[in-house]
């Protein structure tokens, strides 16, 4: 009786240890208007609808934080690769300089898969309302390297469009475990 | 007795915190202080857009690295507005000690044969910038 208790205890343990708690559910985001992507295609909130979504706020002529975030974007890219309800979204904080041509070049540079990662840029009311929405930092500054301000992060969603956390898009471990709440939810 | 050897001890300390602070421009620091948000951690760049260092024949043998460091470097394409790639910035503020420290970091990083540069070598390539 002594070790059937025991080894109930213990399967107990274990099967609590290996699973990982509920990712928070922060908020619903909204993203409104109508954005276009580096192919000159539409993008609205409702596109991205049904899918996992990580979203960061960038823009293409940045010279400080953004080159970490995109090669830690492309991490995600590569390690979902198998996946088609996926996306990943940049928003453009400088619309006036990236057009969709200037999007159409910077992504090729980099190795986007247009199928998976969007690029996109839309006015910028439009963008400051969807930064607001998803409560992330980006300002306009001249003094700042670039011309603009803003926060690293990645926001990841779910497919019922909830935000499910916030990471730093900078810090390979933070991306790690931005990875793995990927894959909590695939589960 | 035991007081006497209070200042000695302070003296120290103050020694071992000051020597902590000047390691915290090595060669390391000052790299992703001032070069990996562009080369990144590992010196692999990004893409095409901004170039790997990785066993790199500039980072290896060019006599103007010092000067690229200091001067910086401009992009290709400057002023076409969709074309445009990065420009790698000056960075004026850098000591020839520090850029020293910065290439011996590189090289010893990111070459796998690496030569170190000396602190004279350095010194000539930035008085012959172009």
């Amino acid at each position: 009786m002594k070790y059937l208790s025991l080894t109930f205890f213990l399967t107990v343990l274990f099967f609590s240890c290996s699973q990982k708690e509920e990712l928070p559910k922060y908020s619903k985001a909204t993203i409104p208007g109508t954005y276009v992507n580096q192919n000159g295609e539409t993008i609205t909130g409702k596109d991205l609808e049904g899918n996992i979504v990580v979203a960061d706020f960038v823009f293409t002529h940045c010279p400080s934080i953004c080159p970490r975030m995109a090669e830690q974007m492309l991490r995600v890219q590569e390690e979902f690769s198998d996946k088609d309800d996926l996306r990943l979204i940049s928003f453009s904080i400088d619309p006036a300089r990236d057009t969709v041509g200037r999007l159409k070049w910077y992504t090729q540079k980099i190795g986007t898969n247009d199928d998976v990662w969007s690029f996109v840029r839309a006015e910028k009311e439009v963008v400051r309302e969807t930064s607001d929405s998803l409560m992330v930092f980006q300002e306009k500054d001249e003094n700042a390297p670039g011309g603009f301000n803003h926060a690293s992060q990645f926001i990841l969603m779910d497919k019922d469009g909830i935000v499910r956390g916030y990471y730093d898009g900078v810090k390979p471990e933070d991306v790690s475990e931005l990875i793995e709440d990927i894959h909590t939810l695939y589960q | 007795m035991k007081w006497t050897i209070l200042p000695f001890v302070v003296f120290v300390a103050i020694v071992v915190m000051l020597s902590c602070e000047k390691s915290g421009s090595s060669g390391q620091s000052l790299y992703n202080q001032h070069c990996a948000n562009c080369h990144l951690g590992n010196g692999e760049g990004l893409g095409e857009l901004i170039p790997s260092i990785v066993n790199s024949s500039v980072l290896a043998t060019s006599d103007s690295l010092a000067c690229m460091i200091r001067n910086g470097v401009k992009s290709e394409n400057e002023g076409n507005s969709v074309f445009e790639g990065y420009s790698m910035p000056p960075n004026n503020q850098l000591s020839e000690i520090e850029i020293t420290n910065i290439i011996n970091y590189a090289r010893g990083e990111f070459l796998s044969n690496s030569q170190p540069i000396l602190l004279p070598q350095v010194k000539k390539s930035l008085e012959n910038c172009n």
